[in-house]
């Protein structure tokens, strides 16, 4: 029988995405046993993003600022508006340092069975970051509701006159064709270019 | 093995899904599968034709096999895909779950391949009138197209309007949602060659499916806004 204080401490991680019984215990065992100063980091670091990480004004992405350090940068091409269903999205195109443009979030996608329409994603605030952007790039992911919602956008901007994009899905560096669904190959050929 | 579409999946646990699908044998079903790995991440993605093998015969079925038949050839892209959409948001509300179709699986297997093969505005709404009609006939609510609800033959000169439950009852010209008799033996015969007979036959099936649908409006319905 555990003591109160740790059987709390184990249901608390078991929170976290594939944290199962078993390893929320190993968890839970090594902070208390292993790594009391980390334990405590830990608890002060989630205690203080909890606390203060908002979304930022402008692109609605995670900060503790108003406005993220991206929004911030006069040095970023607003005129380029990249649209993405979440944060993690950001952090991946950021990593590839190939964007030199400004970010919206969606935190979702067009899903209309689970009740997200256009009201419940903030179209709305889309439609009005888009003052003073020349070309959306829309990056939702390649599934049906990121197809909707992608097609959704395109044709609110285009209403506007502003020349949208859709990132290209396809072949992976390194993938043979042989090996990749005829899902995505489909996705790649209609999004081919000229050579 | 039966041939079936998922209407909509969504997450159940950290490794599992929860699936809607309809299916040529068993109708509305719904089913827990593994959430499949990036090899095959469009397997439960909408309009795909499946082939499946479930168990269980309680609310939640168990997914035995399921594998794409043939998945490049029924992919929904733009205005095709809001339709797509919300014929699966229509079909969710109103089939009750276990209770087989087989005629309107046919009907909406061909509805999603004429979506893609001509995205049309003409051809898609044709398509959503098309499939409407056909489901309230399968659910015993068709709409009689030939007598008014009083019993007289419609009349192609004369003007009607449409009550669910009640049927066509001749009206003004001029009063608000009046349909020409003749749009009626055109609706009657799908020929939605115009466009005002595609607005006719929307404004009666709006009325027709209102009960099924219920209170809260179809979501997908503001994709076309
Ligand atoms: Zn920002």
């Amino acid at each position: 029988m555990l003591s109160p204080l740790i059987d709390h401490l184990i249901r608390s991680l078991r929170i976290l995405p594939g944290v199962g019984p078993k390893s929320a215990q190993r968890m839970a065992l090594y902070l208390l046993e292993r790594n009391r100063e980390g334990a405590l980091a830990l608890a002060q670091a989630i205690t203080n993003a909890a606390e203060h990480v908002k979304h930022c004004v402008s692109c609605r992405t995670l900060t503790e600022q108003n406005q993220c350090s991206i929004c911030a940068n006069p040095r970023r091409d607003a005129s380029l508006l990249c649209v993405v269903e979440s944060p993690a999205d950001i952090f991946a195109l950021e990593q590839s340092a190939s964007f030199n443009g400004k970010y919206f979030v969606l935190h979702g996608r067009l899903s209309p069975i689970d009740g997200i329409g256009p009201a419940e994603l903030g179209m709305d605030k889309l439609l009005e970051r888009l003052n003073g952007v020349t070309e959306v790039i829309v990056a939702t992911n390649p599934t049906m509701e990121g197809e909707a919602t992608a097609h959704y956008i395109a044709e609110k901007a285009k209403q506007r006159g502003i020349k949208v994009t859709r990132i290209a899905h396809g072949v992976p560096i390194g993938g043979e064709l042989e090996y990749i669904d005829g899902g995505t190959l489909a996705h790649a050929l209609a999004s081919r270019r000229e050579l | 093995m039966q041939n079936a579409f998922v209407l909509h999946v969504r997450p159940y646990t950290d490794s599992r899904l929860l699936i809607d699908f309809f299916t040529e044998h068993d109708g509305l079903i719904r089913a827990v599968g593994r959430t499949p790995g990036k090899r095959d991440r469009a397997k439960y993605q909408p309009f795909q034709p499946l082939e499946l093998e479930f168990s269980g015969s309680g609310e939640l079925k168990t997914l035995r096999s399921c594998e794409l038949t043939n998945h490049i050839a029924f992919s929904l892209l733009g205005h095709s895909l809001f339709c797509g959409l919300y014929i699966n948001e229509l079909l969710l509300r109103v089939l009750q779950a276990d209770e087989p179709f087989p005629p309107l699986f046919s009907f909406y297997s061909g509805a999603v391949q004429a979506l893609k093969a001509n995205p049309s505005h003409q051809q898609t709404e044709s398509v959503l009138r098309s499939l409407e009609l056909f489901l309230l006939e399968q659910l015993g609510f068709g709409v009689d197209f030939d007598s008014s609800e009083t019993g007289q033959p419609i009349n192609e000169e004369r003007f009607y309007f449409y009550r669910a439950g009640h049927g066509f009852c001749e009206c003004g010209q001029d009063s608000g949602e009046a349909i020409p008799g003749h749009h009626l033996s055109a609706i009657d015969r799908r020929d939605f060659s115009d466009e005002a007979i595609l607005r006719s036959a929307k404004i009666i099936t709006r009325a027709a499916l209102s009960p099924l649908i219920g209170e809260k409006p179809l979501k997908s319905r503001d994709l076309f806004r």
